[in-house]
């Protein structure tokens, strides 16, 4: 069974980044054609990793940091979902900055040729499985014929789980069922409160929730890793602009407001990045349907 | 008796009523205007308030993910209110990304505070949109008044369309009840009217058991308990009218002035004046004025005596018409009425009675002098016996004792018989002399005339301290004792006698005490024993002390006798000293 939905998946594979390559490039040359934004400040996007709430007091701080250092007006948004967040990244040059996953990362810089400035100095990022101690779910294969909450199929602990499912011989689309939830907090209560069996989210994302959840659930299976967080600018921020912005955020540690900042956020840093350290993640992107 | 509509207890309810009914009315509408209105307000503005909140609590999300068609999709949703003028949501450039209603016309108006305060008809407020604590945006809304408004005009009519309906009821059940009640009042008035002029068989309807009903009962009660008190007055009266009119004393009532202001008849009786006179006339006049002197009493013919003296009885002297006077015995008593005091005198004529008790007096005195009479008789006659028996039987047993003694002389040699015949008619003779001896003694003391007072009660107290040797008595002499005189000597003789006889026979005294003293124009003889004593207001106790009594009373000394059953008796005496009149 296993071994049958490898070979379909390599089968299916080309085709299906065909069609996603596809779509994007179409959309190339628009963007490319496109009038820059004017306006007297800068966007920073953020991908709704969290609901708005939670996202703003969690990066507001780093955006005022950002603003007060640069002495540029930066102004935080986000979207209502992770696919309207990929569309306005692409199609309406809407983020100068952007804070989005890795894999669609990987996506914005190859269609809409942004630019990773630095990267979370974290090791990899990995994708978990955690179920309710109580469940009966304790691996990957007991999960068949059970309902497993997921962040939207663009959510990149989805495709890392989807894969991983895949290479454990369990097929999400057939062998059980996905649930798709707005946010990584709604994934995890979902188990937790009985909706689900189990629920597929990031690490860093599952050590951050509430210590009295995390203690009534367990990890039954881990991804591999991938490059962590990146923070990029668009095409045409101009250099200056990018390499203050840059600079401000590799030296974060060296300040005491920014290490205050970064021990907020639970980053130890940024360190430096290239965009060849996202290629690794193509294969996730290949998978990606973006309307 | 008919009553001015003025003063007419019924108009002035009635008008009372209407006036205080419209006034506490006026005043409830329009406090309740104002209520209402704070309540529409507060009500419109807690609606405001709270639609503004949560707008601007839940938008933040939308600004920041710059979904402006799910916020008007929402807002659209909450945003339906009647009240709702405008609604708009800025962003952080205060463009506006949403806006719903007809905005006003001029530029952004003044945030308003209060629905009351505003004058454009439009209550316009706003609040900033903030979201983990950054700016997002603003909220802008505006609340027509015209619906608060129009509900605080409705309740405006409504409340002064309740007021009028409530005056016009009170008015009806005030004049109804007014009516009702000043009928009733007015025949208790009428019932009042008619017990006043004396018909005590006037009732009023008790039917209806309100107020007025119970009073009307009560009335009732009243009237009926007033009828049998001026009954029992009257019954009263007529009573002490009675004996007023009967009594042989002398009753009359005067004022704080001692103006009379009635009399019964025997007053008219007693004094010789006619009713007419003595009505109004001065109590004053009916006694005579108490001449001056040392014993004068109070004075009776002044008025102050008469309103000063009350609660006793005296005697005093009455003076008639004509001017002759009598003794009455007169008794004043007072009563305060109405803070008045009213004087009221009994008077007594005693004519009679003070004739007895001069006749009892005289009786008295010829009485006692009787017995000093007697008693001097008694003496002289003790004396004369005593003398005589001295006097004759002395010598007659001392001429037969020298006989016999010669007898015995000549024959105690020759015939023993006739000698021993002798020696007892002297042993005989010898006897009957100490016996005759002793009864002079007692008779009369031989040694109270030859050596006076003191020797003869020093002799009488050896003897009897002699023959009652078991008892200390002791006797104490002072002054001048010498020339006391004949009747002195023996009485206060006779008293120490008779007094010792008495210790002797009952007292069961182991002390007795004699003092004698002269002082001051008066001799004093004080006798006192320890012994059982006795009770002195016990009857049956024997003519001794009468005797001793009289004796001294004969003087015109005084005899007082302290007894007390078992503390002893002590007898003391006062003769007052004068030149001795022969008896």
């Amino acid at each position: 069974m296993v071994l049958w939905l490898k070979i379909l998946w390599a089968a299916l594979t080309p085709v299906l980044s065909t069609v996603v390559l596809s779509a994007l490039l179409v959309h190339a040359p628009v963007q490319a054609l496109g009038a820059e934004p004017q306006r007297d400040y800068l966007v920073f996007g953020f991908l709704p990793i969290l609901s708005s709430e939670k996202l703003v007091r969690r990066f507001s701080p780093l955006v005022e940091y950002l603003s007060a250092e640069l002495d540029v007006d930066i102004r935080m948004e986000t979207a209502p979902d992770f696919a309207e967040f990929v569309r306005r990244t692409r199609d309406e040059k809407r983020y100068d900055i952007l804070f989005t996953a890795p894999h669609l990362y990987y996506l914005a810089n190859r269609v809409s040729h942004y630019r990773a400035l630095v990267r979370v100095d974290k090791p990899g990022m990995k994708a978990v499985i955690v179920a309710p101690l109580s469940g009966g779910v304790g691996s990957v294969e007991d999960l068949r014929g059970r309902r497993l909450a997921t962040t939207g199929p663009l959510a990149l602990s989805t495709l890392l789980v989807k894969n991983l499912l895949l290479s454990s011989g369990v097929d999400p689309d057939r062998d059980l069922t996905l649930v798709a939830t707005p946010s990584h907090n709604a994934n995890l209560l979902s188990s937790y409160q009985g909706a689900t069996d189990a629920s597929a989210l990031m690490l860093p994302v599952y050590r951050r929730m509430r210590p009295d959840i995390i203690d009534t659930m367990k990890i039954i299976a881990e991804t591999p890793s991938v490059p962590h967080i990146p923070i990029a600018v668009a095409p045409w921020v101009d250099v200056p602009t990018a390499s203050r912005l840059r600079a401000t955020l590799l030296g974060m540690a060296d300040t005491e407001r920014g290490r205050a900042l970064l021990q907020q956020l639970d980053w130890p840093g940024f360190a430096p990045t290239q965009d060849s350290e996202y290629d690794a993640l193509q294969w996730i992107t290949d998978q990606l349907v973006v309307d | 008796m008919l009553v001015s509509p003025l003063r007419s207890l019924r108009v002035r309810l009635i008008v009372s009523v209407v006036v205080i009914e419209i006034v506490m009315l006026s005043l409830l509408v329009w406090s309740n205007m104002g209520v209402i209105r704070q309540a529409h307000a507060d009500r419109l503005w807690d609606t405001a308030t709270s639609m503004l909140e949560q707008i601007a609590t839940t938008s933040g999300g939308h600004l920041i993910e710059v979904d402006y068609a799910t916020l008007e999709e929402y807002l659209r949703n909450i945003a339906d209110h009647d009240e709702l003028s405008y609604l708009m949501v800025l962003d952080r450039d205060d463009r506006p990304v949403v806006t719903l209603g007809e905005l006003p016309d001029v530029n952004w108006p003044e945030k308003d505070s209060q629905p009351l305060e505003v004058t454009d008809g439009v209550l316009d407020i706003s609040r900033d949109i903030r979201i983990g604590g950054q700016l997002m945006g603003q909220v802008r809304m505006g609340f027509s008044l015209e619906l608060m408004n129009r509900a605080i005009d409705s309740a405006r009519v409504r409340s002064i369309a309740i007021a009028a309906t409530e005056i016009t009821l009170t008015i009806l059940a005030t004049v109804f009840i007014g009516v009702h009640l000043t009928r009733r009042l007015g025949l208790l008035a009428n019932a009042a009217q008619r017990v006043g002029a004396g018909d005590y068989e006037v009732a009023v309807p008790t039917e209806v058991r309100d107020e007025v009903g119970m009073t009307a009962t009560a009335f009732n009660h009243m009237v009926a308990e007033v009828s049998q008190r001026t009954r029992h007055l009257e019954e009263s009266l007529a009573r002490e009218r009675v004996i007023e009119e009967t009594s042989i004393d002398g009753m009359v009532t005067y004022d704080a002035d001692g103006r009379i202001l009635s009399v019964n008849p025997a007053m008219q009786q007693l004094f010789g004046y006619s009713e007419r006179e003595l009505l109004g006339a001065k109590t004053s006049m009916l006694l005579a004025p108490v001449s001056a002197g040392k014993d004068a009493g109070e004075d009776f013919s002044s008025s102050a005596c008469w309103t000063q003296t009350t609660g006793t009885q005296r005697e005093v002297t009455g003076r008639r018409k004509d001017g002759s006077c009598f003794p009455l015995e007169l008794y004043i008593g007072h009563v305060a009425i109405n803070d008045e005091p009213l004087f009221a005198a009994t008077l007594h004529d005693i004519t009679e009675r003070k004739q007895a008790e001069h006749e009892c007096h005289n009786l008295l005195e010829g009485n006692r002098f009787l017995i000093h009479k007697s008693l001097a008789v008694q003496e002289e006659e003790r004396r004369h016996l005593a003398r005589e028996l001295h006097d004759e039987l002395g010598q007659c047993m001392t001429a037969i004792q020298a006989d016999a003694e010669i007898i015995h002389e000549q024959s105690k040699r020759k015939d023993t018989k006739v000698a021993t015949s002798a020696e007892a008619i002297l042993n005989v003779s010898s006897r009957m002399y100490d016996v005759v001896h002793t009864m002079m003694q007692r008779l009369r003391p031989s040694v109270l005339d030859d050596l006076g007072l003191v020797a003869a009660l020093e002799e009488e107290v050896e003897a009897w301290q002699a023959r009652h040797p078991d008892i200390d008595c002791s006797f104490v002499k002072s002054g001048e004792l010498m020339g006391l005189g004949e009747r002195v000597n023996i009485s206060l003789y006779r008293i120490v006698q008779e007094s010792l006889t008495n210790i002797a026979k009952h007292a069961g005294a182991t002390q007795v005490k004699l003092n004698l003293a002269s002082r001051q124009q008066a001799v004093l003889l004080d006798i006192e024993d320890n012994g059982r004593g006795m009770d002195i207001n016990k009857p049956g106790r024997g003519l001794g002390l009468i005797g001793m009594r009289e004796r001294i009373e004969a003087l015109d000394g005084t005899l007082t006798v302290n007894a007390t059953p078992g503390r002893g008796v002590s007898i003391h005496v006062n003769i007052p000293l004068v030149l001795e009149t022969p008896v």
